[in-house]
């Protein structure tokens, strides 16, 4: 089925989707465009999103897949990539087909079907409009009355922060070792009410909190909570005093509260850290959040001597379902990053990819250290950003050893430091690498376990996958 | 305060509840959370020093090798993972890593759990541990590869590892394996007792009779009951089933100038025509056709000449040829023109693991008629590849091609599943691979992805082997 205009016109759902594929025409917004030898055409679109979406079309049979969380098919992107190669003005590289499209077609079920006895919308390429011209007042007043809100925001969120230290202190009040039994009601409530206090960063911590309060080991659970507790009354006086932190720590703590910070901003904020390089993706997690989002993260570090780390974070509705990451673990590609701004940069987003993302296996370069070392780099950074959540962490050696039922990852050159709780869910995974007296790897902790991301072992390559 | 002071100090309070505890400190009870908080951070979790020491696993296998492992998986752990003993590119997969003594790679057995846990007897011995991880110390076995096992250690195998061993000692001497048998039988509870003396089949003679008739008062009815089936297998009194067969056979003479004898079956008159074959199964396989024909004053090729028109007992003589391993009789048996026996025999529960596997595979080519076969016959392939545990024959792999059942099936397109194509893919002998691949060219890529992925994957292997 050679794409044709006329064809275009006829799969897109509706004029908005044409209208929006013409905006994606630019080889600009796709740092790969790719074709091989039958009829396949792939490429990899730069979206809203942390991680660019993957397109794979096939001509012969006129199936498509796009790993965006749009509802609407053929998506924008889809119908983008159809566009340009339709038209031939942009050059698709002869390349061999990466696993995500095999894996794409290893899954079809067939052809994609036309929908008939329907009658579609009309819609028409021709009436596609290019971007409209900015209004200058109505900017201004678009801007006055974000200000506003802003102004508004600030004083419902104070008034939320004095609202969860009552709630606080009647936990501490009546004993946080029996919080543990109502942890789910409690820490509900006091969400809502963050919610409404329009703090949801916050609000979406603290109901998330429950769950990870009963996947630890039943003894820990009182600790944990004054942990946790003690952390919220932290985060809402560094919030309180934002004036008086470092310009990174009070950004830090706003983002943490619940602001949001747009990637155009981000973008445009000629102060934000960048850093080009070739990066590794290293791990790949999914969590559904209390807020029925669907959070993926991709881990990534470069290839420098010592090297950068970045995590790339998207939100999708679990309402749209299963959406693959942009990224698989294995992955590499050349790419500008901007960081979020923080005392301890992590998350970032991809700023520039240049060139393809390949997916041939490729080491983890790793520093020499010792497992005990890459942990204390946790603890300093911990000592900078006290809300610190999860933290990757780098080794040259170390071992996996067992004691009951828990699996360790343990120091090597210095079996007296002990081993840190491999994260539970990875028993079964992990276990084979409990006959290796050595490897070296990445993880992430969370200041209770590690969870394993990378092992490159005298067995090969393991990864949490 | 230090953080020692409030670990000590603090921390009950807050645990307790400072209404009934008071604080001790001038800070207010959220700053003593917050910092409680942050000291129990930063001491971080607790790392233990002492740990398991981790059974050393040998398994001389070789590892499958690196290109196959992703293919491997990706066939083993998709749609079908839950269910491998449904799945015949599963079995398939399975006979290969066995007949060519390979090993999953010891990472990718989590991945493929279900498969593992099917089939670990065939997947060598890290395959056995890791499906025995979770069991007791009472049910674990020890972990033997069958080529491993001597008359010193084959007692600490599992099952299946004792009873081929058995089996295979039997073939070469029959009194040391008996005298094996012997040995542990006490310690044996009622299943191992009763696998054993199912391999003790093999071979089975005169020497026997004295174990067997010590049998007859095992504690164990399912023991006594073999041993008196095998027993009237060896012409021994004790048993009925003999007299019970020989009531049931009518017999007469035909021939002028030479007397020919002439066998017919007459089962009871509750027996019908649904249960008939299942009638004949149980009466009569258990006995030895040469025993059947001694009773009958008649050599076993002639008794089946002379059961030539009486098509329930021609079906009778198979069975007991099958049971007794007796290929020449069962080709003889076939002469006579027996026909559909193997759609009759598929759903009853007859045995071939007594046969070698290139006896199993000789049996089938003169059992399985495809010519005379439905479209829904094909499906039998699944039986018949469960009890052979071998690609079928090249001769029969054509004559299934070349059956009207497979025409009609094939050229119906609305007939035509995945799971057709896979179990020809697993039944294909290798010499018919290259006809098996022009042939899945002909159906959509959606059917034959399964498929051709597992005949690439027997390709890789083999061109490693």
């Amino acid at each position: 089925m050679p794409l044709s205009l006329d064809k275009i016109e006829a799969l897109a759902p509706d004029q908005s989707s044409l209208d929006a594929a013409r905006k994606l025409l630019k080889s600009s917004s796709w740092p790969t465009l790719a074709k091989d030898d039958t009829s396949l055409v792939w490429g990899e679109c730069q979206g809203s999103g942390a991680t660019p979406y993957r397109v794979v079309i096939s001509e012969s049979d006129g199936g498509y897949k796009c790993t965006c969380p749009s509802r609407k098919f053929p998506c924008k992107h889809s119908l983008a990539l159809m566009w340009m190669r339709a038209e031939a003005k942009v050059a698709f590289s002869p390349s061999p087909v990466p696993p995500w499209v095999t894996d794409w077609l290893s899954r079809r079920r067939g052809p994609s079907n036309v929908v008939e006895n329907v009658t579609p919308p009309a819609k028409s390429i021709r009436q596609t409009s290019e971007p409209e011209v900015i209004d200058a007042k109505a900017e201004a007043r678009a801007l006055a009355a974000r200000e506003r809100n802003a102004q508004e925001r600030e004083a419902s969120l104070l008034a939320g922060l004095d609202e969860l230290d009552l709630w606080l202190e009647d936990q501490v009040d009546s004993g946080l070792a029996g919080f543990v039994t109502e942890a789910g009601s409690r820490c509900r409530l006091m969400a809502q009410r963050l919610v409404d206090a329009k703090a949801p960063g916050l609000a979406t911590r603290l109901d998330a909190f429950p769950s990870r309060l009963y996947a630890l080991p039943e003894p820990q659970r009182p600790l944990a909570v004054v942990e946790e507790l003690g952390l919220f009354h932290l985060m809402a006086q560094a919030y309180r005093r934002q004036q008086l932190l470092s310009p990174e720590l009070r950004a830090d703590i706003r983002l943490v509260v619940g602001w949001t910070l747009t990637r155009e901003a981000l973008l445009g904020d000629a102060a934000a850290l960048r850093q080009k390089g070739n990066w590794l993706v290293f791990a790949v997690r999914n969590e559904v959040q209390p807020d029925k989002l669907r959070r993926t993260e991709t881990w990534l570090m470069d290839d420098a001597p010592e090297p950068h780390l970045a995590v790339l974070i998207d939100f999708v509705p679990v309402s749209v379902g299963t959406v693959s990451s942009g990224y698989a673990i294995g992955d590499h590609f050349e790419a500008e990053l901007v960081y979020y701004p923080s005392p301890l940069p992590l998350r970032a987003l991809v700023a520039q990819q240049q060139g393809p993302t390949m997916s041939d296996p490729k080491p983890l370069s790793t520093t020499e250290v010792d497992l005990s070392e890459a942990y204390s780099a946790y603890e300093r950074a911990l000592a900078l950003r006290p809300w610190l959540g999860d933290w990757p962490i780098l080794f040259g050696t170390a071992r996996l050893r067992r004691q009951g039922s828990t699996l360790f990852l343990c120091s090597v050159a210095q079996p007296s430091w002990g081993g840190l709780p491999l994260h539970p869910s990875q028993n079964d995974l992990a276990s084979p690498l409990l006959s290796l007296e050595t490897f070296s790897g990445a993880g992430i902790v969370d200041g209770k376990t590690v969870w394993l991301a990378w092992a490159e072992t005298s067995l090969g390559r393991w990864v949490c996958s | 305060m230090t953080a020692h002071e409030l670990l000590s100090q603090v921390l009950p309070s807050l645990l307790a509840g400072t209404s009934r505890r008071p604080l001790t400190t001038s800070m207010t009870k959220l700053q003593a959370l917050s910092l409680t908080g942050q000291a129990l951070r930063l001491s971080g979790p607790s790392r233990p020093t002492d740990y398991s020491l981790e059974p050393e696993v040998g398994d001389r296998r070789k590892v499958v090798p690196e290109d196959c492992r992703r293919a491997l998986v990706r066939l083993l752990a998709g749609k079908k993972a839950q269910s491998p003993e449904s799945d015949p590119l599963a079995l398939a997969l399975a006979l290969t890593l066995e007949r060519q003594r390979l090993r999953l790679h010891p990472f990718d057995l989590p991945r493929l759990e279900a498969f593992v846990r099917v089939y670990s007897a065939r997947l060598g011995t890290q395959a056995q541990v890791w499906a025995q991880r979770g069991a007791t110390a009472e049910d674990q076995r020890g972990f033997f590869e069958a080529d491993d096992l001597t008359d010193a250690t084959w007692h600490m195998a599992g099952y299946p590892a004792k009873a081929r061993y058995i089996e295979e000692r039997r073939r070469q001497d029959a009194s040391a394996a008996r005298n094996l048998v012997q040995q542990v039988w006490a310690s044996e509870n009622a299943d191992g007792r009763v696998r054993l003396l199912k391999a003790i089949q093999v071979g089975l003679g005169n020497d026997d009779v004295p174990f067997l008739e010590s049998l007859a008062k095992d504690r164990a009815p399912r023991v006594r009951d073999l041993a008196l089936r095998l027993l009237s297998r060896l012409g021994r009194s004790g048993s009925s089933g003999l007299e019970a067969c020989l009531e049931r056979i009518e017999r007469s003479q035909v021939g002028m100038l030479r007397k020919r004898p002439v066998l017919a079956l007459r089962p009871p008159a509750t027996v019908n025509d649904q249960g008939l074959a299942t009638w004949v199964v149980e009466t009569f396989g258990e006995i030895g056709l040469d025993d059947l024909a001694r009773g009958l004053g008649l050599s076993a090729f002639e008794l089946i000449e002379a059961a030539q028109k009486d098509e329930p007992f021609l079906f009778a003589s198979l069975v007991m040829a099958t049971a007794e391993g007796r290929l020449d009789l069962v080709k003889a048996v076939m002469a006579q023109g027996l026909s559909q026996a193997w759609e009759v025999l598929q759903s009853l529960p007859f045995d071939l693991s007594l046969w070698s596997v290139d006896n199993r595979v000789r049996w089938a080519d003169a059992v399985v008629q495809p010519s005379s076969w439905g479209p829904s016959s094909l499906w039998s392939l699944t039986a018949l590849f469960k009890r052979l545990e071998s690609p079928i024959s090249e001769g029969l792999f054509d004559a299934v091609l070349s059956s009207k059942a497979w025409s009609e099936f094939s050229r119906d397109k609305g007939k035509v599943s995945s799971e057709t194509l896979e179990l020809l893919a697993a039944v294909c002998p290798s010499g018919r691979r290259p006809r098996l691949r022009t042939l899945l060219d002909n159906f959509p890529g959606s059917l034959t992805t399964r498929a051709t992925s597992f005949l690439e994957i027997l390709t890789a292997l083999e061109a490693h082997a």
